[in-house]
């Protein structure tokens, strides 16, 4: 990389696919804790234990990531201002609540199971918002995004306990679709560096067709005619767009902000110059 | 109360890079870190051209996300204004780093010598094992002025309580001083000039100035 690529964003080096792999397990693990009050009674062990599970990968993924893993205790400081402890703390409450749920199966310890997922599933909406180095990341409506996610997550997994939330699910992907248009909309508009709108723009189709289009067809289809299978499949998509999405988000757009001149010296009485490289000039 | 910060005077700066070799030399950075940089920048066509070296690394920031987001307080903003790094603290997650606009923050797993192969004598001398895996970044040389502030000396002004950078810089380009004295070298710069705080707009009050022209 020369000098002057230097001033232009480049991608992030610190957070790699097992960080990614906390969004994708997590959302999905608390997405399910969330989900698991609307499902029947008899599922409630095992959606317990298997979203306790995805979250614990999740948080596992992170330990193989951190540079002092035997420090890891000390992310529990800090929960005046970072989500990342609030997310540590939430976990611990989430995970026994989870666990406690599945031996003792019952309306009210699942809602607190649900309750502390949701939490779980918020900090990490806002670990993203508050990376304020990246700016595809940091917009505000990243934490829409990643809740949705989780949530309809969540919903598609129940398809693996048996036959899905057909209607709630539908709904759940299509407010999905839509926070992800938006946010491929701001992207466009210029909210993030050039490099990491050209690789949205690649693998936004995908996303879209995977997540939002081809599993809203597959559960309409399921309402309108009774084809479970078209529902199981729908899920099982839905659920797969939810993890592609996070999963390029985390490891592919994660570009920093680069370096700015606004205002260069004005030696030699040329126009007045400003230097933002790799972002978009109409902003 | 006192507030450090640091000017770079962009009609000064001649790109020479002598300041990354005196933060390396000083701070015993590993050899891909490099805690002040000086970017190049060129902008225009023919023959409306500018190029300008823009000195960059920890802005110090009044409102630093590096600090709100770190989940172990191991980076925290002192009272003078300098963000520090408590490398004992700190588990390494890189939140920081993702945190920090200014890319200033550094995570080394792996110590290599400058010059390929095993390290120097010098290189094994200062190798510290404690900044290995944590985040690292510009201190704006703390201890230096801290032990120059205990002899009675006055960061900015006097060069054994002022950063390395500073110290160095062969064109006077680099200043450094407390914003809250108005006799300080960065105050009575300010008061004479034009400037600009990089990524202004993200609310992070960085404590370095460039300056562009004067008033």
């Amino acid at each position: 990389m020369t000098l002057i690529d230097r001033t232009r964003p480049w991608h992030q080096t610190n957070w790699d696919w097992r960080a990614a792999m906390n969004f994708m397990c997590g959302g999905a693990g608390s997405g399910l804790l969330v989900a698991a009050p609307v499902a029947p009674r008899s599922w409630y062990p095992a959606i317990e234990l298997a979203g306790a599970c995805a979250i614990s990968l999740g948080l596992f993924f992170v330990w193989l990531e951190i540079g002092r893993p035997f420090r890891s205790l000390n992310v529990f400081i800090h929960a005046k201002t970072s989500w990342m402890t609030r997310e540590s703390w939430a976990s611990l409450v989430a995970l026994s609540a989870s666990i406690i749920a599945a031996m003792l199966p019952s309306m009210a310890l699942v809602v607190v199971a649900a309750l502390a997922g949701g939490v779980f599933l918020y900090c990490q909406a806002r670990i993203l918002t508050a990376a304020k180095g990246i700016p595809a990341w940091r917009l505000p409506i990243v934490s829409a995004v990643i809740l949705m996610t989780g949530f309809s997550e969540g919903m598609a997994l129940l398809a693996l306990f048996g036959r899905p939330m057909v209607v709630g699910l539908f709904l759940c992907i299509v407010v999905r679709g839509v926070l992800w248009r938006r946010y491929r909309t701001l992207a466009r508009r210029g909210a993030v560096p050039e490099k990491a709108w050209s690789i949205l723009k690649r693998y936004f189709p995908l996303v879209e067709v995977t997540g939002t289009v081809v599993p809203a067809v597959l559960l309409l289809l399921d309402l309108a005619l009774g084809l479970p299978l078209a529902a199981t499949i729908g899920a099982f998509l839905a659920f797969a767009g939810g993890w592609l999405f996070k999963f390029i988000l985390v490891t592919r757009l994660g570009f920093n902000q680069g370096f700015a001149v606004p205002k260069f010296p004005s030696i030699g009485g040329l126009q007045p110059f400003s230097s933002k490289p790799g972002w978009p000039n109409s902003r | 109360m006192t507030r450090y910060a640091m000017t770079a005077d962009l009609r000064r700066c001649v790109g020479c890079q002598t300041c990354t070799t005196a933060c390396r030399h000083a701070n015993a950075t590993p050899a891909e870190v490099q805690w002040r940089q000086v970017l190049d920048f060129e902008q225009g066509t023919y023959p409306q051209v500018r190029r300008v070296f823009v000195p960059v690394g920890c802005q110090h920031c009044a409102d630093p996300p590096c600090e709100h987001v770190c989940p172990t307080t191991a980076t925290k903003k002192r009272s003078d204004g300098i963000v520090s790094i408590d490398y004992d603290l700190c588990i390494g997650c890189g939140y920081c780093a993702v945190a920090c606009p200014y890319q200033a923050r550094h995570i080394t797993h792996k110590s290599q010598s400058a010059f390929g192969g095993k390290r120097t004598e010098s290189e094994e001398k200062r190798f510290d094992e404690s900044r290995m895996s944590v985040a690292t970044k510009c201190t704006f040389c703390a201890d230096r002025i801290d032990a120059g502030k205990a002899r009675g000396l006055t960061p900015g002004v006097d060069s054994d309580a002022t950063p390395a950078c500073v110290n160095s810089c062969i064109a006077g380009a680099l200043a450094f001083g407390d914003l809250e004295d108005a006799r300080s070298p960065v105050s009575e710069l300010l008061a004479r000039t034009e400037y600009f705080r990089m990524h202004e707009e993200l609310g992070t009050e960085p404590g370095f100035y460039y300056i562009v022209d004067d008033k």
